[in-house]
């Protein structure tokens, strides 16, 4: 599909990526979103946390807001709890605005990123807390407590104190304390933060799992990539207090918004240089640093004389062995590093330029004939198709 | 060698704390003790020891059976001693409950300060120790006094015609009370809520409890051992108290430090006077006993990971 092949005209625009499930109401123009954040803006003092943000999500979705550390993730989130006011613009749940409604009445739950479970109850005393509050009958309370309780087994530990718990346990408490009151939103500020690696992807899976069969609305945040790729709907990329980009995972990967994105999730190398003019479907593309003219595919809002970067992810790459049939982007370097991961091998590779390529290889066989080495001189390419074409 | 130095060294560590309480706590008690169960004599010192060091073990126990508790008798007889009693545990009592009522929304307010203010409001609350605090009550007797600061201020404001009579009432020592001790109560209470981590409370208002419930649930059983900390800190030297209630009291209220010194000073009885010091101190190790036993019993509770 990627290659240039004579169908590809007549075929309307490839997939991008693997697709997830049949979910995707934010295409339908037809739906309400769930939650919406309309032009909102928070400052602390001189800095400014939240910035201008619009941002929809939809019901049911598992949304996700991932960025580096103080890009105002968190200042987002707690504007949905109640915990922050906005400063301008305005958070609508529902179609209700929420502005003025304290967090005690807003049909949303939040699961922190200390868990805050209340150490002088147990277990079940911090799931059954919520459940009192909304004056439920004792029996239906201890039901349901059970129930959840059961749901992220931790049934057996019902009486324990929050400091007797692991961190994992501790984290099924909040969350199962979270969830039992069958919230529309269920808020999560980097839930599985505290985890091993491990138990992390575990949870992830978990979490997933728990989410479609509830039913509920996810709004998760986190500044893991890795985590927001495999459990995420739709991401939101922030970077200061702004909203960068916001996409299915495979859309944010494959075609990023601008260099920022592109190097902030995954590996990628960039190419800049100009464009130089027309190639069949897509562009050619002058790179000093490349050493040569690149060929790239269609790209919006690019003419001759453009100054663009052509960003490749490492996967995208291959080094061609001698004799097999090259690819439309060729470059020779030299074996700079390799980092063996078992899975994959990932080759630096240098360029005349001085410019470093990674690329990475997996590793399909056990045994390499003319396995490569350090300091060997190779050719590596990659085709149009392949790169996306950068203008901010 | 190294196994030796190091059972030394567990012994200072352990043993020191003993020999100081032996030196400093127990001896003290037991001479106070055995004043208390002598006759007191014209002498001098002014009593008659019942026990000496040179009596023999058996000649010992039959003084010991031989004891007629005289003085604690009197103690338990005489009307005026147990109005004593009942006027110093009523008073630190009150004092108590008060400094509870007015410490707890201070030191909550200190403890939601913003943080570079909080060591300013610390030092504000300990800042009078600086000030003597024989001054400091000498100071409310100026301000207490009928033609002092206080009653010439509500005269001015027209409220009140005639001079309150404030000083050398039950509620003059009160009022000495409460200010003296507030910052042993205020500083407890903040060093429990100041450690409260503050999610807490917002999980709580998310969970459905408007703000008061989610301070009722968690913030108040949450620092109870602040407010049990400062209670005794308060109530235990409150109800020994002698220079509040010397100063700031009339002649009519007596409390168990004033009788004391009474006893000890103006009648000359030191046998009396020590058994009224050990009463006083019986009487003070029941509350720490229970505290002590409350801790222990969280602190099991706790590793045992049980309901409590
Ligand atoms: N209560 C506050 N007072 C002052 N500044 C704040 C406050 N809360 C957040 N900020 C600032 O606002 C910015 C955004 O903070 P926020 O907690 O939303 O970041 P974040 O994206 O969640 O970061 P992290 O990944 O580290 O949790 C940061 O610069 C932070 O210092
Ligand atoms: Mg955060």
């Amino acid at each position: 599909m990627i290659l240039d092949s004579p169908s590809r005209s007549s075929r309307s625009a490839p997939a991008i990526g693997a697709v997830r499930r049949d979910f995707a109401p934010w295409k339908d123009p037809g739906a309400v979103p769930l939650i919406r954040y309309e032009g909102v803006r928070k400052r602390f003092g001189a800095t400014a946390a939240v910035d201008g943000v619009d941002l929809s999500v939809f019901e049911r979705e598992f949304f996700c807001l991932l960025g580096p550390s103080g890009c105002g993730k968190t200042t987002l989130m707690r504007m949905l709890g109640g915990f922050e006011t906005p400063d301008e613009g305005r958070v609508t749940l529902a179609g209700r605005d929420l502005s003025g409604v304290p967090p005690h009445l807003r049909p949303v739950n939040m699961m922190f990123q200390s868990y805050a479970l209340f150490p002088h109850m147990t277990v079940a005393g911090n799931v059954a807390f919520g459940l009192k509050q909304d004056g439920l009958p004792r029996t239906e309370i201890a039901a349901r407590v059970d129930a959840v309780l059961d749901t992220v087994q931790m049934r057996g530990l019902a009486d324990r104190k929050p400091d007797a718990l692991s961190g994992g346990q501790k984290q099924r408490v909040a969350l199962a304390r979270a969830l039992v009151k069958r919230p529309k939103v269920l808020l999560l500020d980097e839930p599985l933060g505290a985890l091993d690696k491990r138990l992390r992807e575990e949870t992830q899976y978990e979490l997933m799992d728990l989410q479609v069969a509830l039913g509920i609305t996810f709004l998760m945040v986190t500044h893991d990539q890795d985590e927001a790729m495999t459990m995420a709907d739709r991401i939101a990329i922030m970077d200061e207090g702004r909203i960068v980009q916001v996409g299915t995972p495979a859309e944010i990967y494959e075609a990023p918004a601008d260099r920022g994105v592109a190097a902030f999730l995954g590996d990628v190398t960039i190419f800049e240089g100009v464009v130089q003019g027309r190639d069949g479907e897509g562009w050619t593309v002058a790179s000093e640093p490349a050493g040569c003219v690149l060929r790239v595919g269609e790209a919006a809002g690019v003419a001759p004389g453009t100054a663009v970067g052509v960003a490749i992810r490492p996967e995208k790459l291959r080094i061609v062995a001698e004799g097999d049939p090259a690819p439309a982007n060729v470059m020779d370097g030299e074996v700079w590093d390799i980092g063996y991961l078992g899975d994959w091998t990932i080759y630096r590779v240098k360029l005349a330029s001085g410019l470093i390529v990674r690329v990475s290889q997996a590793n399909a066989a056990r045994f390499v004939e003319r396995p490569v080495g350090w300091e060997d001189r190779v050719r590596i390419g990659f085709d149009p198709a392949s790169a996306v074409v950068l203008t901010a | 060698m190294i196994g030796r130095d190091a059972g030394r060294g567990r012994f200072l560590l352990i043993g020191l704390p003993w020999l100081w309480l032996g030196v400093f706590f127990l001896l003290p008690f037991l001479v106070v003790l055995r004043m208390a169960l002598s006759d007191s004599a014209q002498a001098r010192p002014p009593y008659r020891p019942v026990f000496d060091l040179s009596d023999g073990l058996s000649a010992t126990l039959d003084k010991i059976a031989a004891l007629d508790l005289e003085n604690f008798r009197l103690l338990w007889e005489e009307p005026l001693y147990l109005d004593a009693f009942l006027t110093s545990f009523r008073l630190a009592a009150a004092t108590t409950v008060l400094l509870i009522l007015i410490g707890y929304p201070l030191a909550h307010a200190m403890a939601r300060a913003p943080a570079r203010l909080r060591p300013i409001l610390v030092a504000l609350v300990i800042l009078p120790f600086w000030t003597s605090f024989l001054i400091r009550v000498y100071a409310w007797i100026g301000i207490l006094k009928p033609e002092g600061l206080l009653n010439m201020m509500l005269r001015q404001t027209g409220l009140i015609s005639e001079p309150l009579e404030i000083l050398n009432t039950e509620a003059a020592i009160l009022i000495g009370l409460v200010y003296a001790y507030l910052p042993f109560m205020v500083l407890p209470l903040y060093a429990a809520l100041e450690r409260l981590d503050a999610t807490l409370i917002e999980a709580a208002t998310d969970l459905g409890a408007p703000r008061w419930k989610a301070f009722w649930l968690v913030t108040v059983p949450l620092s109870l051992p602040g407010v049990l900390a400062g209670s005794f800190l308060v109530f235990i030297p409150a109800l020994g108290e002698f220079v509040i209630p010397d100063l700031l009291g009339g002649s009519d209220t007596l409390m168990m430090g004033r009788s004391l010194w009474v006893e000890f000073f103006n009648n000359r009885d030191w046998p009396l006077a020590s058994a009224v010091a050990v009463v006083l101190l019986v009487i003070v190790m029941g509350p720490i006993m229970a505290h002590h036993a409350f801790e222990t019993r969280r602190a099991e509770a706790e590793r045992r990971g049980g309901r409590s």
